[in-house]
């Protein structure tokens, strides 16, 4: 048996709601009306006539205003819904007498075959029904068959159940405060595999306490002990202000990520455990000291930005420049006692300066709030090592060492 | 130059300017030029990208690995990297390093360095102002400075000798091959 709820003025996701409280197998047929199972519901709610009075209740109480029908067809159910008021009970083996009374141009059929069919003077479904069936389906075809069905109610369909949509996310409340790390994590663990089961992540929001974190994977995940250590590392990072009371886990569904292997091509770090390593290193290490550095387009010296590290780099070959030595810095420079004699630097920190090359001046960021500007010099010291030292603001520094 | 044996550890030292970062820049950008990805453990924090870029080598593919002068942070970091795996050249650069931090250094770590690369396409580099590594590496080369080279009052480079202390002659299906 199945039941349509016909209201046009009335939101959809009201609709669905109602006919989901009553039953999993909820269609959605159109807009303003759903059709869903109440097979089941009589031993829960009674006859027919019981189920049909709970419906329009709970549907009055939720602001819907339309019809109700009743029937052992869904389509039946869809077109007394539809144009009759109220609640219509249709018994099982009547529905061709029930729904007898409705013009023809109700059903959904072509403008051409009403047309045909008004023209011969059947005007109602019951003349329709009365019609025989196999010269009309001859002479109509597949179309003509349905709306015969139809108008018998005898079109027997499945119901196109409604899939909810897919949620990934998971909430517990916690029976007592937490606040040390390994129990919290044991719960996390525990949503992370009740939600994972084989598919593949590539965002995770965390919320304990409703206040939310997210990490992001450059590759999508399938272990949950990946994504695990990754909110491990993030809570001994940034832990949390409070004692945990609640604990909520949301994963964003991804593709799969696939991979066709070369035998000639080389070696690259496997995704998966790049994210967890890379993950420790920054635990160690602290942000800004893992990754690639990117060069800046400007005269600065020393200037770069650390980016992600990613297995996923394409190779971008660089022409070697001919040159002849390598440069080692000293982060941060190093002021240095630098004695000057007749505008050239004669020793650095007490050591005899043999050759000095230089001097070099350079400027830049002069538009900015933080302007530079340097002399430098190229000196070799008795030490046997070639160092740069710079001038700025009235100071020296030793910046780093060739090599 | 031509690439140091995988599976092992190969050790790379000189004095104060002697050529070994530039030697180290040049095995990097081998390492880019073959497609591999590299990885730099930075003790000092005195790794430049910009000589580095100049020499060869692709930042894009390179680990750079800031240990920040602690040279706990800086084992622990060449032993997660040569654990994970997939990187062709890991650079465990301890230059300038005080002596007295350097004999504080377990032989065991290198032990358990040569272990964590046998048998893997990795070839693990120590550098150094000194011989650290001892029998655990399968090459030593010194870098021996012969000269700077000036021209007028311009530094143009280092004119440099690689001098090999310890090269175990490879089996014939390993690649064992220095220029200098």
């Amino acid at each position: 048996m199945f039941a349509c709820v016909y209201a046009p003025s009335c939101e959809q996701a009201t609709l669905l709601a109602l006919a989901s409280s009553f039953s999993p197998l909820v269609e959605d047929t159109a807009p303003g009306m759903v059709i869903f199972s109440i097979v089941g519901l009589g031993r829960l709610i009674g006859t027919p006539q019981e189920i049909a009075a709970t419906v329009a209740r709970r549907g009055a109480e939720a602001g819907i205003h339309g019809n109700l029908s009743i029937s052992a067809d869904p389509d039946t159910a869809m077109l007394a819904g539809r144009h009759f008021r109220g609640i219509t009970l249709i018994p099982p083996g009547h529905e061709a007498e029930r729904l007898g009374t409705l013009p023809v141009h109700v059903l959904p059929a072509e403008p051409e075959l009403i047309e045909t069919l008004d023209r011969w003077g059947i005007r109602t479904l019951a003349e329709l029904a009365a019609l025989p069936e196999l010269g009309f389906i001859a002479r109509f075809g597949d179309a003509g068959e349905r709306i015969l069905r139809l108008a018998r109610g005898e079109t027997h369909r499945s119901l196109r159940v409604m899939t909810p949509p897919e949620s990934y996310q998971r909430r517990i409340e916690l029976e007592h405060p937490q606040r040390l790390l390994e129990p919290l994590l044991f719960v996390i663990s525990s949503l992370l595999n009740e939600l994972m089961q084989g598919l593949s992540f590539n965002r995770v929001t965390l919320k304990l306490n409703d206040v939310p974190r997210t990490l992001e994977f450059p590759v999508p995940v399938r272990d949950a002990k990946v994504i695990l250590k990754q909110l491990q590392f993030d809570l001994e990072a940034h832990p949390p202000q409070s004692a945990i009371l609640s604990v909520e886990v949301q994963l964003n569904p991804t593709e799969a990520r696939t991979l066709q292997h070369g035998l000639f091509i080389p070696q690259a770090p496997a995704p998966e455990k790049l994210q967890l390593t890379l993950a420790r290193l920054t635990a160690l290490l602290g942000e800004g000291n893992v990754g690639s550095p990117e060069l800046l387009d400007t005269h600065r010296p020393d200037a770069f930005v650390m980016r992600a590290f990613s297995s996923d780099a394409s190779a971008s070959p660089t022409q070697p420049a001919a040159i002849r030595f390598a440069f080692r810095y000293y982060r941060p420079p190093i002021a240095a006692q630098v004695r000057v004699k007749a505008e050239r630097p004669v020793s650095v920190n007490a050591q005899q300066i043999l050759t000095a090359a230089g001097p070099w001046r350079a400027s830049g960021d002069w538009w900015t709030t933080a302007p530079w500007d340097r002399e430098e010099w190229d000196v070799e010291l008795s030490n046997g090592g070639l160092y740069r030292v710079y001038h700025t603001a009235q100071r020296w520094f030793l910046e780093g060492m060739y090599d | 130059m031509e690439a140091l044996p995988t599976g092992a550890i190969s050790e790379i030292f000189g004095c104060v300017s002697s050529g070994k970062t530039l030697v180290l820049q040049e095995l990097l950008a081998s390492a880019s030029a073959r497609g591999e990805f590299c990885a730099v453990v930075d003790s000092r924090d005195a790794f430049d990208p910009l000589s580095a870029s100049r020499a060869g080598v692709d930042l894009r593919r390179l680990l750079w690995v800031r240990a920040g002068h602690r040279m706990d942070h800086a084992f622990k970091a060449a032993d997660m990297i040569l654990h994970a795996g997939g990187f062709g050249v890991v650079v465990l650069d301890l230059c300038d390093v005080p002596l007295r931090d350097l004999n504080r250094i377990p032989l065991s770590y290198w032990y358990r360095f040569r272990l964590a690369v046998e048998n893997t396409p990795t070839s693990l580099i120590v550098a150094g102002d000194r011989t650290l590594v001892k029998s655990c590496a399968r090459v030593q080369i010194e870098v021996k400075r012969e000269r700077l080279l000036w021209r007028g009052p311009v530094f143009e480079g280092i004119d440099f000798k690689i001098v090999p202390r310890k090269a175990r002659i490879a089996m014939a299906n390993q690649d064992l091959r220095m220029a200098g």
